[in-house]
């Protein structure tokens, strides 16, 4: 027997976590005229972790029955990944005709006005050799990323799954970066990075165009590594968003990620954010940034190495790297940049106090390290709430893993 | 509007995409520069004065608004975010005055009814804020704040016995943290304890930084650990149970000195007294080891 509103209403308000229950309720709201809250009770459930597909394929039809046709698509593709999807017709015909109404493109860049303006200053200068230390983040990148993406055939073999993009996470500083720009090196590919700045023009103006002819770019000089500097700032949380505009450039990069126009193979998404909590959930599911990589602070050999390259046209003793990157645990590599600085500092201040000139020693390395706190704790600090107490999913395993091997839990 | 750089209102929207997303740091250094250009505009002078009041910088924040007033002293927006400011600052009659002003000029404004009635609740005015909070309501039944505010009196005033407006909260803006927050509270209420953990958990996870949510999560972690168990009365009923405990506790006690041994009646005297400091001390100790 069907359930009567308040019935429902009230039993979820006993029950806030019964999905069954919240599917039920979203579906009389939905027969009932009302596609609007429908749609806020599916966006719910399907912003949940292991969303069922029912609440993806319900909130498509309450788009479509409020006219947002690419909002609906872009939805209906995302309920096709999850299990127990079952095709619905009127989305299915909306889906074919909207193929049929958008034949593949060659090119379709207008002209240098109308393309994101791109960085590939950095193409073929980093390698993953260039980068000390870190050695269980290059080979998870290796295995994850870059030989996926170089030999496509032999992980088809093992039926193992080489799409989609990839999201790095991690503190401010430490590398996110310069690994994206290394993968493009070690991938042999072109890169086209997107930074905040190019993000906020796409906060005004046409964003949806900007967006597409971006990916159309990436597309036209394949092989090729698309990678977004601060995911969050383009992906922001649907449900965090207050502005309509925010939403729309959300979906439209979904619709872009699951090569909706056109074939994304050969090019390889990667993106980088200080704040994997801000990107909206839709991004995190398979085929687009389903794998997520945590880049940590660096560790003891990378510091080492950051030190010796910031020390290098500095007037210096002997100075005992290993010793110094020991007592510089957690810092990042702005934090050691500003280490160098300060430790330059107190050698002016004695030359000006009257005192011979003199280079850096190790002894003024050691004690600016003394007075200078790793900037990275603040956010392993938030991944630690996000870890201990929010109930995080296997997503931050790996925050888990850094946080318990350095007592920070 | 073509993105020009020389455009306040573009740069105006590219500063509200960065405060929309709590990119506050990055929001002022593009505040700086665009207010150099166009120092009395008032968007930008606005987005200045809002940023503050976010990072409880309160006093910055009523400065700004000061020469926003000065340029156009019926700016509502400006008005508004003073108010909220006073509010914060504690000066809720001068806060109250503004809201009043408010209404005045704008009696069809919902959102300021709601902004007067969260100022009501905050200094205890229940039945105030709940009066205001229904006006809002008459003008848009759909209204966030007024919602907020009238779903949070119906839990103070009701215990979460009677759900009308929290319901209508939850139809309508289901996945705002304001609506879950209510949510917590009239779990709470119901002693609900484990899903009022879940549903902070929830707020956490979406705002990992916030320390209000954290104290929350963390409460409420303490109140659903096991140990907790045997205080579950106090937690559900709280004095009512302490006292209700008491009597009976001086009941068997008395019932004990006719009808068992001293030796019996002291060693339940002891167990009482075991739960009574366990009751004091152990929720404290907990809440600090969690």
């Amino acid at each position: 027997m069907q359930r009567s509103r308040s019935d429902l209403e009230r039993a979820l308000l006993d029950n806030p976590f019964d999905r069954a229950l919240r599917l039920d309720y979203a579906a009389l709201l939905a027969e009932s005229g009302e596609p609007e809250q429908a749609l806020k009770q599916y966006e719910l459930l399907a912003g949940q972790p292991d969303p069922p597909s029912q609440a993806t394929v319900g909130a498509a039809r309450c788009l479509l029955a409020l006219g947002q046709k690419d909002a609906a698509l872009a939805r209906y593709q995302d309920a096709k990944r999850l299990p127990g999807f079952e095709p619905e017709a009127a989305l299915e015909a909306l889906l074919a005709e909207r193929r049929r109404a958008e034949p593949v493109k060659i090119s379709v860049i207008p002209g240098k006005a109308d393309v994101i303006p791109i960085d590939r200053a950095y193409r073929d200068k980093i390698r993953f050799a260039d980068i000390a230390g870190m050695d269980d983040l290059k080979k998870t990148i290796r295995l994850q990323i870059i030989e996926p993406f170089l030999r496509p055939g032999l992980f088809a073999k093992f039926r193992k799954r080489a799409g989609g993009g990839i999201l790095l996470y991690g503190p401010p500083g430490c590398g996110k970066t310069m690994m994206a720009r290394a993968v493009a090196t070690e991938c042999r590919a072109s890169f086209l990075a997107i930074g905040i700045s190019d993000v906020m023009s796409m906060w005004t103006g046409e964003s949806e165009r900007n967006l597409g002819a971006l990916f159309e770019k990436a597309r036209s000089e394949k092989p090729c590594v698309l990678f977004f500097d601060e995911l969050d700032a383009l992906a922001f949380a649907r449900s965090k968003a207050s502005s309509e505009h925010s939403r729309k450039i959300v979906n439209e990069f979904l619709a872009q990620l699951d090569g909706f126009d056109s074939e994304n193979s050969e090019v390889l998404v990667l993106a980088a954010t200080n704040m994997p909590w801000d990107v909206d959930a839709a991004m995190k599911r398979p085929g687009r940034f389903a794998r997520q990589v945590f880049v940590p602070p660096p560790d003891e050999a990378a510091r080492a190495h950051i030190i010796e390259l910031n020390l290098k046209d500095v007037p210096h003793d002997a100075v005992d790297g290993g010793a110094i990157a020991l007592a510089t645990q957690h810092f990042s590599g702005a934090d050691i940049a500003e280490l160098i600085e300060r430790a330059k500092e107190l050698v002016i201040a004695d030359h000006i106090a009257g005192q011979t000139e003199r280079v850096v020693t190790q002894a003024d390395l050691e004690s600016a390290a003394a007075n200078l706190k790793p900037s990275t704790l603040d956010w392993l600090r938030t991944a630690r709430n996000l870890v201990k107490y929010a109930g995080a999913d296997d997503t931050y395993v790996d925050v888990d893993r850094y946080l318990k091997r350095f007592k920070l839990l | 509007m073509t993105d020009q750089p020389d455009d306040p209102w573009v740069l105006a929207m590219k500063i509200g995409g960065l405060i929309e997303r709590r990119r506050f740091d990055l929001a002022r250094q593009h505040l700086a520069t665009a207010l150099k250009g166009f120092p009395e505009h008032p968007r930008l002078l606005y987005q200045a004065a809002y940023i503050d009041y976010i990072t409880d910088r309160c006093e910055d924040a009523r400065s700004t608004l000061a020469v926003l007033l000065k340029l156009d002293p019926e700016d509502a927006d400006a008005r508004e975010l003073l108010a909220r400011v006073l509010a914060e600052e504690r000066q809720f009659a001068e806060s109250e005055r503004i809201w009043i002003a408010l209404l005045r000029d704008h009696p069809q404004e919902p959102g300021y009814f709601g902004g007067y009635a969260h100022l009501m609740l905050k200094t205890m005015h229940l039945d105030k804020a709940r009066r205001l909070a229904n006006e809002g309501l008459r003008l848009a039944p759909e209204d966030h704040d007024c919602l907020f505010v009238a779903a949070l009196c119906e839990v103070a005033q009701y215990g979460g016995g009677k759900d009308e407006v929290l319901i209508e909260l939850l139809r309508q803006h289901p996945d705002s943290a304001a609506s879950a927050a209510v949510l917590v509270v009239a779990l709470q209420e119901r002693g609900d304890f484990r899903g009022a953990h879940r549903v902070a958990q929830d707020l956490l996870r979406a705002q990992p930084d916030n320390a209000v949510y954290l104290g929350l999560v963390r409460e409420l972690r303490a109140a659903t650990h096991w140990s907790m168990w045997p205080l579950y009365p106090l937690q559900r009923w709280g004095w009512g149970a302490s006292a209700a405990i008491w009597v009976l506790v001086i009941g068997i006690l008395k019932t004990a000195e006719r009808t068992v041994s001293p030796a019996a009646v002291n060693a339940i005297a002891l167990v009482w007294i075991a739960y009574v400091l366990y009751s004091w001390v152990w929720p404290r100790v907990l809440r600090k080891l969690i």
